[in-house]
Order: structure tokens, then C-alpha cells, then sequence
């Protein structure tokens, strides 16, 4: 190890030795280490480059908020770009890159742009890339887009899983420093369901960088005793390396766990998750989030080697590793002290603390020359700080030689979670900050981030809020005995605002991730830019993958002074989830791949699939599309072959898939008799009616057939496709619409095997199987009742219903027995030369007969235009869609209706959404006649046939009209006809 | 063909019975009936109307047992262990009074059941309902989702669930089981 590890570092284990590189390098650490931690201790001080200058960087935080140490880390499907150095813990054999630099980040060619630094202010591709405006699309978009984003995520698939859990408490404690440990205790204690959330690998918060004695103990043992405890309750469950990123409504809060994206590969175990997307429902909250330390503003102040002071004392106490060797702090306020307090205790050199305070109500007991009134203008150093340049009160500059600084510009309450639904959070002078709004929607504060300072006063303010929300659940309970914090430091912080070192030469950074400067803001205001949210999006301040934690309370500070109001007046930009970044894996969970989605299969799907089926997802739905036989090596060759067979013998075709819906009850026909536009009062049991339901609207909402089964007893089917949301509409219409109805609704989609035996000798087929009489006599067309089956041993529904046009029936039976009726049916039909059909023939014999489907009904139509007008019904007092379907714009004559089309050449073809014109006409929107909704080639015919909606409809078959394809580029002659090629007289259906 | 062979097909049928190693035990119910009674819609879940409701069920089909499962208010799932022929479903129907309705759901709504110390972890990926034993004790039942696959969870014992799921649904929901109990069952775990 190298000068830099010194003694000490609770977190790290320096048995466990740990190799990793960076940049190709090979280097060491340890267990417990941070990336970011593990580099200092090597010496590396640089380790990215800024994103619009490409200046040097390091090291400014240890936590969340890090602008500049964002590394690649990782590689292939493991490569994570954009990875905080001061969250990623250090695992054998971890590969970290810095990122937009090139060809290194020690010599970096981008680095000239800080050379053109003058042209490149805030908004200056708004004004810059004006003109030539030829050039915007070829040189200046390709351009800009080639400089944004920051690292590059991998082509390869991720090879971990992820997944997304669901978890429930009485108390949700957000962070686990001292506040939120002494209330997760609390309630613990109390026997609350207590969930503990923090993203940290260690509980423990500030605690982890404290270096001294809690009363008479180590801190460290303190804490140590503090999280036994908390593991040791059985309904307290403790969530580390868990960041709760997202506050919701009803009490819902989202987080993500890294459950194994610490480990090394050998580590990995392939069955667990790497990130865990939790979602929590917490009656109570106790947000102790804790504040963030602000970096001051001045020049130079991005140099590697300054760092926050609270930052630098986690380095020393936590990881055992010296910033530097002559280390300055500069700060406005008491409590960082305490890193020159810890850095001289550990024989390190402060040469100056600069403390812009002209009298700091502070007793330092240390070595360090402490100077007043003062504070850093500038920095040195070309890729690491070498000096500072130290303005004095009188005006007098004076330079100091140091390797690293130490910056403190207050504490900023992390209130993110607090304001992520709306409320805003509220300035406080007292504090130097903004503070979390008051009434926090169902949060408790707690902490540092309602402003307390010092362990003593976290311990005590985090059982308070602990006991006021267990008096809110109804539990009683006192504060938990704490640690003895008699002894401890409960520092007055004594902040004085500084927002800017206006001495300063070189550029000042307010947001170091988006280089943005002092000046920026300054220019934006000038150029009236003033509002908060307009300065943000101007300059780009707070914006990107740390959303501006180090830096949108010193760009409002800096607005502030500038107008010469209070930065409450100013105000902030709105927080939104998420709190930090969230990996696209752990939003997506385990819905990747072959489990994207469900899949729903049909109760004959394995008899499908030994019958050869090549399926189509439809919805959820596999549904069986056509069966293949052998020397077809074309889906025609097979459909073509299934259509002619069905029209000629007979074929099987599985419609289990449609909706069904049971319905029950005194008032189900009265209930179908307003659901439907057509009469459905009179049906009688035993029969079975076509139907179409409107929409409120008038327009045709969906289709089917409803079969009277026994008095007060209906069966309803739906299209697959509106199966669920025909169900959710009619619950709507009986529990809103018509409670006073006597209705009951079942779905019973799942219940039955349905299939469909078309074909003249279709009635061949099921009187071998079926024991009931089913002539035309005595099953007729529409007939819908029970059937005994198989000599009795089975009964089943049995429909006389067409969709393909031919003599056909509906056979139902319940899903477990659909295979072997199947087979059955297949064995029965064998002599008629039986097949089964897939949905591909289904469509084609549809179009054949004329029949609609939802390419016809598609949202725009009405029954008129469907051809059937004659079946909404004058006669009712009401249905749902009766009055919208009788709107002048519904009934227009000229309104595109249902018809038939054929090529004029029988050889040619033509394509669904082609549109319709008038022949010599010119291609154009008010020339446009209608379009094919759906086409086909019909082996009946021989050649291609269609459905159109064609405006006049009808009343124009025979007349011919072009067939435009304006995607292909082709236009071919056609005729309207009658949209029924097949039996327009419905002899078959009849027979 | 009117002898036939018929044979009563499980969506489960060439699932396994679980892993005997495992951590959890995911395992299909195979035989059994699912009934869906429909009341009239009270806006409330009422035990009392419960109460009655299964000593009707009692009187009606003494031989069938089962028990009755909240589905909604009004709506309940008979379940049972035993098979229930279909003209045996009948008879039960109409002897029922006209204020419940009964809908065969057997082969539409099939169950099976996951046991095992970490089975709340294992559920919690994809039930968003509280499984805490204080709140959803032994024998409560609730509609819910089991990640995008909607299902009724119901509590057998302190670790063990069967859940009841529409029969298309079966074969995704069986693999979805799976890979939520990967962690705890796998050669890894």
C-alpha cells in the first residue's frame, strides 16, 4: 500500500486484500473499501474528466451526491457506466475506467476545449449553431450529439436477473445514521413492524466517519451495539445498500437494493438478483435522510485534491486513508472543524484553516494557524492541487502550499423525498438551507435533515419522531434508552452564507458535473434567465445523474445575492423521483425475455401442438394459426389447403379463446336488452343471437353471440381480443348504471374448451359423438343448449353458429376434457376427411363470407356502416349508445360503409390500409374514397378479395376505383362489390 | 366413439409434484372443484352472510365439504378437495335459492399450493398485498396479482399458500413460481 493508507478505518478489513484496475492498472485495496476510497488510498487523485471542458477531476464527495468520480465499472453485459466511485464497494478483480477522456484521462485531447472556454458559456448552442441552417442537420446535431451523454452503456445482454418485491410496515425509517437508527430502535422496542432502508453498505450514516467516543465508549462500538440490536428484532427488517428513491402517493415508497452488484463474478450466485426494485407501503415514515455538505464557490474550486470536509474525514476515520500530506480546510461553519480536529489527531499537517467568518464562535484547541475573515480565491495545480491562493480580509493575497483542501459551505437537508409529491421545501436563515416543508404528508424529519447537528441531537431527535408516530399508530411508547450522550459533540454549526468568492479569477464551479460556473448563472441572468427552473434549463445547473445535490442551493444562493433577496424568495426547482440513478434492470425486474409477459394457452394447446400448430400470439394468447403438413413449406400452402377442406369435408378449429361470460340473474335478459343495441328481451332459452354493443358514443364497441341457457341464465361470448374489457363493462353497467337490476356476471373464459366444427359434414362428425338429436329439425340454426356426450359421460354446450359461413357448430366442454373431444373429433371425422383449421384459415373464410372482425371494428364504425342498421332497434325505450348513435355526423349517408373488393385484374393483389380513390383521380386526402380493412387471397375464388370501408358504400358496388398503396408505391384497379363472396344467401349456414 | 377414452387433462399434468429438496415446495392440485357462487352485491365483505352462506352449502352437499373463499363482495369460491361430477354440479345449482347463482369454474380455475420457511419472501416478489400473519391470517383468501398474472392467494398455514389461478395463466404462473423461488431452491442457494 502506498503513504496515503494510514492507521485505523472501522469499515475496511485489512486481511482482505483486494485487486482491481483502473484504467488497466493494476492496483489494491480492501474489503470494505469504496472505489472511491481504494484510489485515494493509491494516490489517484485524478480519476475523470468534466463533461464540457474535459478539466481534471477527483474525488469531491463519499457518498450519493458525487458529480465528478463517476467511473465504468464492470465489463460486457456487466459494464455499468456512470458508476459513482464513493458508492461501488470494491470486490476482487473489479475493472473501473474513467470516462470521457481520450485517449486517457491523464493526457486528454478533449481538454481543449477549455481553451475555447469563452465560447462555450451557458447557452451557447442556442446562440452558436444559428447559421448556415443547412448545416444543423448534418454537421451541428451530428456533432452535439457525438459530445453528449456521459459514458456508454453495453451492447451485450446484462447476464444477471432482476426482480421487483412488494413489502409492508407499521414504520419506514429512511436512513440509518443516528437519527434513524435511535428511532428504527425506538420503534422496534416498542414492537411496530419497523423497516430500516439506507444505501450505504454499513448502517450507520454519519457515525461511520466518527473517529472518537460517543460517552465512554468508541463510536464505533456504539454503533456496532446499535445494529446487533436492530438485527437482532425480529420485526425490525434491516435493509443496507438500499436507496429509497421515490416517494409516492398512499404512502408507497420505491427503492432499489444492490443484492449482489458488490461482488466479484465468482461471487455472483446466478439464482438471486443483482438489484431488488422494492415497493414499500409504510403507514408511518421517519425521514432521516440526513444534509449534504456544500462545496463553496470559488476559483479553481473542481481541482482534484478538494474535497468536501465531511467527505475527507469519512476517508480518514471509515478507510483509514489521508487526503493529502498539508491539508487546508476552509469553511463557514463550526462542525467542520471536526475534520481538522480528526486530521491533526492523525499526525496529518493543517496548514490553514481559512474561515470566511471574521470572528468564528469556535474554540479550535488545534495546531492549525487558523485565519479569519478570509477566504480561498483561487486554486493551483495542473492535475492536483498544489496551492491556494487565501484573500485576507484587508485584501491582501497570500499563498499557501497544500496537496489537498477541505471545503465546507453548510449543510443542504436532503428533503428530496420530502417534496417528491408536490410540497416544496421552506429557506430557513437559521440554518442556511431549505428545509422540509412543514407538513411533510405523512413524513416525520429527523436529524440532520430537520437541522440538527451532532450525533447527541440526532440520538434524541430520532427516538422523538419514533415515539410521536408510534403514538400515531396507536402505540404507546417512551424513547428508547440511547447511548450515553452526555459527552458527546453537539455542534452550534454557525453557518454564514457564502454562495460565491466573488475575488476569484479562475472559474468558479457551482455544478461540477455539468461544468457549470458562477458566471453561468451570472450570464443567465443578465440574460433574463432568472427564474429558477428557467436558470436550470439555461444553464444546465443541477441537472444530469447527480440532479444537482452539490449545487442547486449555491446556484439559488448565487441568484439570491445577485437580485438581493433571501434565497427563499428564489425558491427551488421541483424534486421528482427518482433520488439517484436507477438501472434500467432493476425498473424492468424479471419482465425480460421469455418472461416479458404472461402467456396465456388455450385448453387445447398440447393438442394443437401434436397436431403440428404454428402459433400466433394474439394478446397474451398462443393461439393455434395454421397446421402445417408435410412437402408445405409456405403458411398458404397450408391455409389455402385448410380453407378449401373446411368448404368441401370439414375442419376443427380451436375458439376457446373467445370471451364467455355466465350471467344469472332475474333481470340478466332485461340487463342484455340494454347492453345490446339489437332485442335481446324476447330471446328465447334454447337459441342464440348475434350482437352488437355500442359504445356510449354510438359507435360499435364489440360483437358476439348470447345464448339463453335456462330462465335467468345467459351465455355470453366476446372476442378475444375484448374478452376482459367487455366483462369490466358490463360490472360497470350492473353496479353503476343499473345496481337495481338483479344481475350476476361469472367469467367463464377459462372453464371451456371451444371448438368450432365447420364444414358440410360438420353434423356428420358430432352425431358420433354427440348422443342429442342435432338435425337441422332439430337443432337449427342459432339452437344453443346442453348436450349429452359420449353415451353421457360428458355434457357439453353446443351452438349452431358460423363465423366461417359454413354449416357449423360450437362445441364447449370443460377445458380439462378438450383434448381427448378433440380427439375424439378428429377420429369421428376421419372418414369425412376432418382437419384441424388455425386462425389464418379462420380470417380468410371470414372475409369470404363478410363477415366483421375488429380490422372492421375498429372504433369509427356504427352498425349502419357495418351493414347492419337494421339490427339497432327502434323499439327500445333505451340501450347504452342510442341517443350518440342517431347524431346527424352517424347517419350521413355518405358516411364510409362496409363493402366487398376485388381486383379488376384477377391476378393482381393488393394490401389491408390500402386506400380507396375514384378511378383519374389525383392521389390527395379529399379525393380519399376509404381504405381496405381487410384482404385475403381466397382459394374459393382464386384470387384476392377484401373488405373496405368505401364512403356511400353499397350503393357503389360495381363501380370500379383505384387501390392505392401509397407504402409500396403501387396503384391497382378494383371493383366494389358485395361484401359476401361466399353463400351470400346463407343457404349453407341453413342447411 | 361413444366409448371413447376421456381423459381429464391438468394444466399441470407433467409438472412435477415439487422439489423435494428445495427450501419451497411448489406443488399442483390436481383433483378437487372451484365453484363460483354469485350473490347479490352488498358493497361489503359480510362474515355473518358468509356464515350462512356455508351452512347452506353444508345442508345442500354434506358430501363435498370444501370451503367458502371471499372473492368479492358477494362472490365467493367454493372449493373443495373432491371431485364433483357435472351432473352433480347441477343438482347442487338448482337447489340453491334464487339470491345465489353457482358457476362451475373447476376447469377454468385451477390451484396449487407453495409451502415453505421463505415462502412470504418468495411471494412478496410478486404479491403486493401485505402477508404478514397479523394481517392475512390462516384461512383468508384475497384477490390479487402474482407479478402480471392475476390470482387468488389464500393462507393454509403459517408457511404454506395455495393459489388459485385462471387455467390459461397455469403453465406461466408454474415457471413464474419457479424463478421467484430460484434463490431459495436453486444449487446455489
Amino acid at each position: 500500500m502506498t503513504s496515503f493508507r494510514i492507521d485505523g478505518g472501522t469499515l475496511i478489513d485489512r486481511d482482505d486484500v483486494r485487486e482491481f484496475t483502473f484504467n488497466g492498472e493494476r492496483l489494491r485495496g480492501f474489503g470494505g473499501d469504496t472505489v472511491a476510497s481504494a484510489l485515494l488510498a493509491n494516490g489517484r487523485q485524478l480519476v475523470g474528466r468534466s463533461f464540457k471542458y474535459h478539466r481534471p477531476r477527483g474525488i469531491l464527495t463519499a457518498g450519493a451526491a458525487e458529480p465528478n468520480a463517476l467511473l465504468t465499472i464492470g465489463r460486457d453485459g456487466r459494464r455499468d457506466p456512470n458508476t459513482r466511485a464513493t458508492m461501488a464497494e470494491l470486490f476482487d478483480g473489479l475493472e473501473a475506467r474513467s470516462q470521457n477522456c481520450w485517449p486517457n484521462v491523464d493526457f486528454d485531447i478533449g481538454a481543449m476545449n477549455g481553451l475555447l472556454g469563452p465560447l462555450l458559456g451557458a447557452g451557447f448552442y442556442y446562440k452558436t449553431f444559428m447559421w448556415p441552417a443547412a448545416f444543423w442537420e448534418k454537421v451541428y446535431e451530428p456533432l452535439i450529439r457525438k459530445a453528449a451523454g456521459l459514458g456508454r452503456a453495453s451492447y451485450d445482454p446484462d447476464p444477471g436477473s432482476y426482480e421487483k418485491c412488494w413489502a409492508h410496515c407499521d414504520v419506514l425509517v429512511i436512513g440509518a445514521g443516528p437519527a434513524g437508527l435511535a428511532a428504527a430502535l425506538t420503534a422496534g422496542r416498542a414492537g411496530a413492524r419497523v423497516i430500516i432502508a439506507d444505501e450505504g453498505a454499513q448502517l450507520g450514516g454519519g457515525m461511520l466517519a466518527e473517529g472518537g467516543m460517543i460517552g465512554n465508549k468508541p463510536a464505533d462500538a456504539v454503533l456496532a451495539d446499535m445494529v446487533g440490536e436492530l438485527h437482532a428484532l425480529p420485526n425490525v427488517e434491516v435493509k443496507k445498500r438500499t436507496t429509497v428513491f421515490g416517494a409516492y402517493d398512499d404512502q408507497v415508497f420505491a427503492a432499489v437494493e444492490q443484492v449482489q452488484k458488490h461482488l466479484s463474478d465468482a461471487a455472483i450466485n446466478p439464482d438471486r438478483a443483482m438489484e431488488r426494485l422494492w415497493r414499500i407501503v409504510a403507514k408511518q415514515v421517519i425521514l432521516a435522510t440526513g444534509a449534504e455538505e456544500r462545496p463553496i464557490v470559488f476559483g479553481g474550486n473542481d481541482r482534484p485534491g478538494v474535497m468536501t470536509a465531511g467527505a475527507m474525514r469519512t476517508y480518514l476515520n471509515a478507510f483509514g486513508v489521508a487526503p493529502g500530506k498539508q491539508v487546508a480546510l476552509f469553511a463557514n461553519n463550526n462542525q467542520a472543524y471536526q475534520t481538522a480536529m480528526d486530521l491533526e489527531a492523525r499526525g496529518i499537517e493543517v496548514a490553514a484553516i481559512i474561515d470566511p467568518r471574521k470572528c468564528p464562535d469556535i474554540d479550535y484547541g488545534g495546531k492549525a494557524r487558523l485565519i479569519a475573515g478570509a477566504m480561498v480565491r483561487d486554486t493551483a495545480g495542473r492535475k492536483a492541487i498544489k496551492s491556494i491562493a487565501v484573500r485576507h480580509d484587508d485584501g491582501r493575497d497570500e499563498m499557501i502550499a497544500v496537496d489537498a483542501l477541505a471545503v465546507s459551505g453548510g449543510y443542504s437537508p436532503i428533503v428530496h423525498l420530502a417534496c417528491h409529491r408536490g410540497a416544496r421545501p421552506v429557506w430557513s436563515d437559521e440554518h442556511v438551507g431549505f428545509m422540509p416543508p412543514e407538513n411533510c404528508d405523512g413524513m416525520v424529519p429527523a436529524g440532520a435533515v430537520a437541522g440538527k447537528a451532532g450525533i447527541a441531537s440526532c440520538f434524541v431527535a430520532g427516538a422523538t419522531a419514533a415515539v410521536s408516530v408510534l403514538n400515531a399508530l396507536g402505540l404507546n411508547a417512551a424513547p428508547a434508552g440511547l447511548p450515553d450522550t452526555q459527552t458527546a459533540d453537539d455542534i452550534a454549526q454557525g453557518t454564514v452564507a457564502i454562495w460565491s468568492v466573488p475575488s476569484s479569477k479562475g472559474k468558479a464551479f457551482v455544478d461540477y458535473q455539468n461544468d457549470v460556473t458562477a458566471g453561468d448563472i451570472n450570464l443567465a441572468m443578465r440574460e433574463g434567465y432568472d427564474h429558477v427552473e428557467l436558470a436550470k434549463r439555461y444553464t444546465t445547473n443541477g441537472m444530469a445523474t447527480d440532479q444537482g445535490k452539490t449545487s442547486n442551493v449555491n446556484a439559488i444562493g448565487i441568484l439570491a445575492q445577485n437580485k438581493g433577496v433571501s434565497p427563499g424568495a428564489i425558491g427551488t426547482t421541483t424534486f421528482r423521483p427518482f433520488y439517484t440513478p436507477v438501472s434500467f434492470g432493476a425498473l424492468v425486474g424479471a419482465s425480460k425475455g421469455f418472461e416479458f409477459q404472461p402467456v396465456r394457452k388455450s385448453p387445447l394447446h398440447g393438442w394443437a401442438e401434436r397436431n403440428g400448430a404454428k402459433f400466433v400470439e394474439t394478446g397474451l394468447w398462443y393461439r393455434s394459426s395454421w397446421f402445417p403438413k408435410d412437402g408445405e413449406t409456405f403458411w398458404r400452402d397450408s391455409v389455402d389447403r385448410e380453407v378449401m377442406n373446411v368448404r368441401e369435408n370439414v375442419g376443427i378449429c380451436d375458439v376457446s379463446t373467445l370471451g364467455k361470460i355466465e350471467i344469472f340473474g332475474a333481470d340478466a335478459a332485461e340487463f342484455l336488452n340494454r347492453v345490446y343495441c339489437n332485442a335481446f328481451l324476447k330471446l328465447p332459452v334454447g337459441k342464440a343471437r348475434y350482437g352488437i354493443m355500442l359504445r356510449e358514443d354510438g359507435l360499435v364497441y364489440d360483437d358476439g353471440t348470447t345464448s339463453c341457457l335456462a330462465e335467468n341464465h345467459y351465455f355470453m361470448t366476446t372476442t378475444t381480443a375484448l374478452a376482459a374489457g367487455v366483462l369490466t363493462h358490463l360490472e360497470f353497467c350492473a353496479q353503476v348504471l343499473w345496481p337495481d337490476l338483479d344481475v350476476r356476471l361469472a367469467s367463464a373464459t377459462d372453464q371451456w374448451a371451444q371448438m368450432a366444427i365447420a364444414g358440410p359434414r360438420a353434423r356428420d362428425v358430432l352425431a358420433k359423438i354427440i348422443d342429442d338429436d342435432i338435425s337441422n329439425d332439430a337443432f337449427p340454426f342459432l339452437a344453443a343448449r346442453d348436450v349429452s356426450m359420449f353415451g353421457g359421460r360428458l355434457t357439453g354446450r353446443l351452438f349452431r353458429i358460423s363465423f366461417s359461413g359454413e354449416l357449423a357448430y360450437e362445441i364447449a366442454v370443460p377445458a380439462g376434457y378438450g383434448e381427448s373431444v378433440a380427439d375424439a373429433i378428429m377420429v369421428a371425422g376421419k372418414e369425412f376427411d376432418i382437419a384441424p383449421y388455425g386462425t389464418e384459415a379462420l380470417g380468410v373464410m371470414r372475409i369470404e363470407k363478410g363477415h366483421v372482425t375488429h380490422a372492421e371494428i375498429n372504433g369509427t364504425v356504427t352498425p349502419a356502416d357495418l351493414g347492419m342498421g337494421r339490427m339497432v332497434s327502434a323499439k327500445k325505450d333505451d340501450f347504452i349508445g342510442r341517443v350518440m348513435n342517431m347524431r346527424e355526423g352517424l347517419v350521413d349517408p355518405m358516411r364510409p360503409a362496409l363493402v366487398g373488393i376485388k381486383p379488376k385484374s384477377l391476378a393482381d393483389k393488393f394490401a389491408t390500409g390500402s386506400h380507396i380513390l375514384k378511378i383519374g383521380d389525383e392521389v390527395s386526402l379529399a379525393n380519399d374514397q376509404g381504405y381496405v380493412t381487410s384482404m385475403c387471397y381466397s382459394p374459393n375464388l382464386g384470387h384476392a378479395i377484401g373488405l373496405a370501408l368505401v364512403k356511400g358504400g353499397p350503393e357503389r358496388y360495381g363501380e370500379e376505383v383505384v387501390i392505392w398503396n401509397g407504402l409500396a408505391g403501387t396503384s391497382i384497379t378494383g371493383i366494389l362489390c358485395n361484401p359476401a363472396f361466399v353463400d351470400p344467401e346463407n343457404e349453407k349456414l341453413h342447411a | 366413439m361413444r366409448d371413447f377414452p376421456l381423459n381429464n387433462v391438468s394444466p399441470f399434468a407433467t409438472m412435477p409434484d415439487g422439489q423435494a429438496h428445495g427450501a419451497i415446495h411448489i406443488a399442483p392440485v390436481r383433483t378437487g372443484f372451484v365453484f363460483h357462487v354469485l350473490g347479490q352485491a352488498t358493497g361489503t365483505i359480510d362474515q355473518t352472510r358468509q356464515q350462512q352462506l356455508q351452512k347452506m352449502m353444508d345442508a345442500i352437499a354434506p358430501d363435498l365439504g370444501g370451503e367458502l373463499r371471499v372473492l368479492s363482495p358477494g362472490q365467493w369460491f367454493w372449493v373443495g378437495e373432491n371431485d364433483v361430477s357435472q351432473g352433480r354440479f347441477g343438482e347442487i345449482a338448482g337447489q340453491l335459492p334464487g339470491e345465489f347463482a353457482l358457476s362451475d369454474q373447476t376447469h377454468g380455475r385451477v390451484r396449487l399450493r407453495v409451502t415453505g420457511a421463505r415462502v412470504c419472501d418468495v411471494l412478496a416478489k410478486g404479491v403486493m398485498i401485505d402477508l404478514d400473519e397479523g394481517i392475512f391470517g390462516v384461512g383468508q383468501s384475497a384477490m390479487t396479482q402474482i407479478g402480471h398474472i392475476g390470482a387468488m392467494v389464500t393462507r393454509l398455514d403459517r408457511d404454506s399458500f395455495e393459489i388459485t389461478v385462471l387455467r390459461s395463466f397455469a403453465d406461466s404462473l408454474w415457471h413464474e413460481l419457479h424463478h421467484m423461488a430460484a434463490e431459495f431452491n436453486g444449487p446455489h442457494s
